[in-house]
């Protein structure tokens, strides 16, 4: 997302005056879980798509790994659908041929040593014929619970580390981070017995999307925000990740996960931190994440007894959403009849610090709501003194300030204008700017952000463990409150914002959720 | 008169939902920068039954000048049991001298048991954290409908949904969600009027005693207005006296007359428009309903 200084002067002379973009270093790109299905629908088309814009180098190659007896033809094949699927049918037929060329397949066992060897042999044989020159990154798109045992064997073999002229040697991981505190913590230390921190890349996709990233530039990109970007002038602030779609196929991952560590813990603490993280000194990605940390220690911490109260689960129940009917939760495949797993969740959180002590932030998100939407909306105190007569300012709310992260990215500024004619009634209006509509080119893909920067070496989108771990601190209370079967869980039809309790959350304080 | 739109590109589909719906929506507007930046202060819809007009409703609502919605969503509900859900996406731009105004236009075609959940259909093309007005074009909604509890203000036209009789219904939606009725949108200049007339310090003794009051009218226009002189002057003897042409207001005491009389209806576009522009609490309307329903 952010080019730092470095990259600048790392660029060759003959790329000065040229506006075209850096192409990553070549590497052996091996995906674990490559059977899987975010190979096909993402890390492939993301792969294809940076290839078609030069910014893979030549001879950079794709090796799978999976269970699947697949074959190098196999995988090939699957690939080439993937790719052709992604592009609607057109394919850049030039990157494919580079890509296809260096894709390769290792079947086995994630704890058979024989895996590695044969890994290590195909990852030797690409760095002298392809010339991929002993630069590793090592995607693990499995399940979390062998991520430890991977990177041990990779270290077994000698793949953590580059070969003999090679750069780097680089893993990704994909949340979740652990299941809670302890387990986030005895991960990392699994991990950290094998590679250094500056090695390890936690995704989450959220931060490759432009738009989180345009928080930033809003934020500190312009000097009419931030001076009210504080407790002086904030109200209160409402964080949204809707999504309209119940669990579907994923119900054996979700039983497990629930709202809280399928969204909260990851996308929405990281949202919150870039809403409410200091400025900070430069845009690299330590000055970046250092704030991210600091924004996240200074969120109070609830205590087991405020659960019940600054935070409300939920259940969807049979419903209609955009004109289809959706069973409820318990009607799901792969749901237990007695699962007592939130699919929604609402919270009050406080920020303990200079700049946000009393400002009241509502974060909420839910399975089967009404539309999909990720947005964080500011809500601003109103105006000293209204001048108006009441009868005039009748449709007149607070100003608001939305930003808009999916789907249709954008900024809405809501003010007061005058509704035009004799009288001075003044009525609330939104203005919306939509990214899309304003920028012709079309934003990378997440993927597509996160695969270029992995291969680069700029972590500024991924997660540090001291993120993941302060992240797990905000929401290891609310674990541990729900361990007991007495916890309270709310039910709401599908199609509707949320249940009534989480409506009640805000009417305490004066306030209401706003129609997204 | 057709008001000229620049379309940015449209999108029909058959039997789908509503998330490709949303998708041609963002995809459309983002085919020209003009749409990039826009002020909206509601989202329209109307709802109207086989008989609805749907380019129609557009037409109208295009001609609405300044007070244009930029989204604008029409759902005919179609007979029949099985389920149906057939859309129509327009994104447009109307030339406003050097600056463009856009509107989104939605036209959806419903049958089967999801026009019991019209809802869920609205709910997620509702422009954010802004009013939501449904216009009713020919009929009060069900009692039952969630539309009610999702709109933020109700616009109706009681002659049009079943004349005098619909009224007391009338009041009962109003104290769900705010009610904008266009039979009483009709009255507001002869009101405008009447008012005026008695500006005229000498006139003012005639409405703080007890004048004789005739209002002649077709019955819904008729009920309000004298339900709204029931209630502002409650010592007036009040008659009402049917006449389908038109409406006028008669006021006598004393050696006073006055006598005010309606304009031609005005069009459509501009009863919506009027509504449009007032979506606050109207005290007088609350009134002028009660004292109609409670009136024989």
């Amino acid at each position: 997302m952010v080019v730092s200084p470095e990259r600048l002067d790392e660029a060759h002379p003959l790329l000065e005056g040229l506006d075209v973009e850096r192409a990553a270093a070549p590497a052996a790109i091996v995906i674990f879980g490559a059977s899987g299905d975010l190979t096909s629908r993402k890390l492939m088309p993301a792969l294809q798509a940076l290839m078609a814009r030069e910014q893979l180098a030549p001879g950079t190659s794709i090796v799978g790994v999976g269970r699947s007896d697949l074959g190098h033809d196999g995988f090939r094949d699957r690939m080439r659908q993937a790719v052709e699927q992604a592009g609607g049918g057109d394919v850049d037929e030039r990157a494919w041929a580079e890509l296809q060329g260096g894709l390769r397949y290792v079947s086995g066992d994630y704890d058979d040593d024989a895996t590695y060897q044969a890994l290590d042999e195909v990852v030797a044989d690409l760095d002298r014929h392809r010339g991929t020159a002993g630069n590793r990154l090592h995607y693990l798109s499995t399940p979390p619970g062998v991520f430890a045992a991977v990177v041990r064997r990779l270290g077994d073999v000698g793949l953590h580390r580059p070969a003999p002229g090679g750069d780097f040697a680089r893993v990704v991981i994909e949340k979740p981070f652990g299941r809670d505190l302890d387990s986030a913590q005895a991960l990392d230390r699994s991990l950290h017995e094998v590679l250094d921190e500056d090695q390890l890349y936690r995704i989450d996709h959220y931060l490759g999307k432009e738009t989180v990233q345009n928080v930033l530039a809003l934020r500190f990109a312009n000097s009419i925000f931030e001076p009210v970007w504080n407790r002086g002038y904030v109200d209160s602030v409402q964080i949204t990740v809707a999504e309209s779609e119940g669990v579907g196929h994923r119900a054996g991952f979700y039983e497990d996960a629930g709202a809280l560590r399928d969204i909260v813990q990851n996308h929405l603490l990281q949202v919150l931190a870039l809403t409410v993280m200091e400025p900070p000194v430069s845009m690299s990605p330590k000055g970046i994440r250092d704030e991210k940390v600091k924004a996240l220690g200074a969120v109070d911490i609830l205590h087991p007894g405020e659960v019940a109260r600054e935070v409300v689960r939920a259940q969807y129940r049979r419903g209609w959403v955009g004109g289809t009917e959706v069973p409820g939760y318990h009607e799901e495949k792969g749901v237990a009849p007695d699962s007592r797993t939130e699919t929604y969740l609402a919270m009050r959180l406080r920020i303990d610090n200079w700049r946000w002590a009393g400002v009241p932030f509502y974060l909420r998100t839910g399975k089967c709501l009404p539309r999909r939407v990720t947005e964080v909306a500011l809500r601003f105190s109103g105006v000293p003194h209204l001048p108006f007569a009441p009868t005039q300012a009748t449709q007149l709310g607070p100003n608001a300030l939305v930003l808009r992260i999916q789907p249709d990215e954008g900024i809405t500024l809501r003010f007061g204008a005058k509704i035009p004619g004799q009288t001075f009634d003044v009525r609330s209006v939104s203005m919306d700017f939509s990214y899309g509509a304003a920028f012709a080119e079309e934003p990378p893909e997440a993927y597509e952000r996160l695969l270029y920067d992995a291969l680069m070496g700029d972590p500024t989108l991924f997660i540090r463990t001291d993120e993941v771990q302060q992240a797990w601190r905000i929401v290891q209370p609310l674990l541990d409150a729900w361990s007991s079967e007495s916890a309270p869980l709310a039910g709401y039809d599908a199609g509707t914002w949320g249940p009534e309790e989480a409506d009640r959350l805000l009417e305490g304080d004066g306030r209401r959720w706003r129609r997204p | 008169m057709p008001v000229p739109v620049i379309t940015l590109g449209t999108w029909r589909a058959q039997d789908t939902t509503m998330a490709p719906v949303l998708a041609a929506l963002d995809r459309l507007r983002q085919c020209d920068r003009r749409g990039a930046v826009r002020t909206s202060f509601v989202t329209l819809l109307a709802v109207g039954g086989e008989g609805v007009e749907v380019d129609e409703v557009f037409d109208t609502v295009h001609r609405l000048g300044p007070l244009q919605p930029t989204r604008v969503v029409v759902i005919r509900v179609l007979g029949g049991e099985t389920h149906r859900l057939d859309a129509r996406v327009g994104v447009h731009l109307q030339s406003r001298g050097s600056q463009y105004l856009s509107i989104d236009d939605v036209a959806l075609e419903v049958a089967g048991p999801v026009t019991s959940h019209l809802d869920s259909l609205v709910e997620p093309l509702t422009l954010p954290d802004l009013p939501v007005v449904v216009w009713c074009r020919e009929r009060l909604p069900p009692a039952r409908s969630r539309l009610i509890d999702l709109a933020d203000h109700l616009v109706i036209d009681t002659v049009a949904a079943g004349g005098r009789s619909r009224l007391p219904a009338v009041g009962r939606l109003h104290q769900r969600t705010p009610v904008v009725d266009f039979a009483w949108l009709r009255l507001l200049p002869v009101r405008r009027r009447l008012a005026a007339r008695f500006a005229r310090p000498q006139l003012r003794p005639l409405l703080e005693g007890r004048p004789r009051v005739a209002v002649r009218g077709p019955e819904v226009e008729r009920a309000l207005m004298a339900g709204w002189l029931r209630a502002r002057l409650p010592e007036a003897t009040l008659t009402e006296v049917d006449d389908l042409e038109h409406l006028s207001v008669h006021v006598d005491g004393g050696d006073h007359h006055i006598e005010v009389e309606a304009d031609p209806d005005p069009s459509t576009e501009a009863l919506l428009a009027e509504a449009l522009l007032h979506l606050r609490p109207d005290s007088a309307f609350t009134d002028a309903l009660e004292a109609a329903a409670e009136s024989p």
